[in-house]
């Protein structure tokens, strides 16, 4: 009977009040693929007050708003992914998007790994054929000899 | 590669990465550029903080330009900058529309009255729907708006008198002589 109340007791400290996953777990869809147009969306989309967070993750004010916005533009009007992230876009700009979209001032930014990458392998070309250049060194006949010796496994004892 | 090239290598990089680097810390990832900057303001028809009855819209200003200030009672750093809108109304004479921001009516209507009001009229936008429209996303906020109705700037933060003096003010007086 103790045991039990102590249990209750501790999971009682698990229960934190209602959370965000329980506000979004009441929207209604109409279809699942509705549902999954919404969910990837937030996902995808900043929150600009907390900039590290998206929608789905972020408890700001503005977060909830911009959720009943997406939810507005996803079920009530229908409207289609691009249009949804076009009409973010044109009020907050790209930086509202997590990907950015490929354009002339963000070639840079997508390319940049690609370039280090390249940059990388011609590096390690350069230096690979350098060591290849490189002569053998010559040994003295006294290293010659142990070396030879090593090889027969006669020992390192002269 | 030459002697004398691999030790500069490591320093060209470095060079390269503090360029970045440096570049970065000049830049404040929290003021996100408007895209609104140049095209018009979008529309809105709400109705005035002290009175429900009149509604507010862009249009009512044409003909002059005016600042637009999104605000709300719950906003610390508005009440910062109140003081600096009463002296752009009051000594410079500068037009300014409030948007009373996700804000109760009664507190705001307080807030004016204790505070003083520096603005030709406050719009109401309770559930921030305009707010969205404007891409408001931290209060205080403050656009610019020519005699056309075009977004010329827009102010991310509280203005505070040095923003007031050397950018506001010129902008605004810059605008009113192209007319």
């Amino acid at each position: 009977m103790r045991a039990l109340a102590v249990t209750l007791l501790l999971l009682g400290g698990l229960w934190a009040g209602p959370t965000l996953a329980d506000a979004e777990a009441l929207r209604e869809f109409d279809n699942p693929e509705q549902r999954a147009r919404y969910n990837a969306l937030l996902e995808e989309i900043r929150c600009l007050v907390c900039q590290n967070e998206s929608l789905a993750s972020s408890s700001a004010d503005l977060a909830q708003d911009l959720r009943d916005e997406v939810y507005r533009l996803v079920v009530t009007e229908n409207r289609s992914r691009e249009a949804a992230i076009a009409f973010l876009t044109d009020r907050y700009g790209d930086f509202v998007l997590y990907r950015p979209p490929v354009q002339p001032n963000t070639w840079l930014l997508w390319t940049g790994p690609l370039l280090m990458l390249l940059v990388g392998a011609g590096v390690l070309i350069a230096v690979v054929r350098q060591r290849r250049r490189q002569p053998e060194p010559e040994l003295e006949p006294a290293e010659r000899e142990r070396a030879e010796r090593l090889l027969r496994g006669d020992g390192d004892r002269p | 590669m030459r002697p004398r090239l691999r030790y500069l290598a490591p320093l060209a990089i470095f060079l390269v990465i503090a360029g970045f680097l440096g570049v970065g810390l000049t830049l404040d990832s929290d003021r996100v550029p408007s895209p609104l900057i140049g095209k018009p303001l979008p529309d809105f028809s709400l109705p005035s903080v002290r009175d429900p009855a009149r509604m507010v819209s862009p249009a009512d200003f044409r003909g002059d330009p005016w600042l637009l200030n999104v605000w709300a009672t719950w906003c610390v750093s508005c009440r910062a900058e109140h003081g600096v809108l009463l002296e752009a109304a009051r000594r410079h004479g500068a037009r300014i529309v409030g948007l009373d921001y996700k804000d109760e009516r009664a507190k705001a209507i307080e807030w004016l009255r204790d505070l003083g009001d520096p603005y030709v009229v406050s719009a109401y936008d309770p559930k921030g729907r305009t707010g969205i429209d404007l891409g408001v996303y931290g209060v205080p906020e403050t656009y610019v708006i020519d005699a056309e109705g075009i977004i010329r700037h827009k102010h991310i933060g509280p203005i505070t008198r040095r923003d007031l003096e050397q950018e506001i003010l010129p902008l605004l007086a810059e605008l009113k002589g192209n007319d």
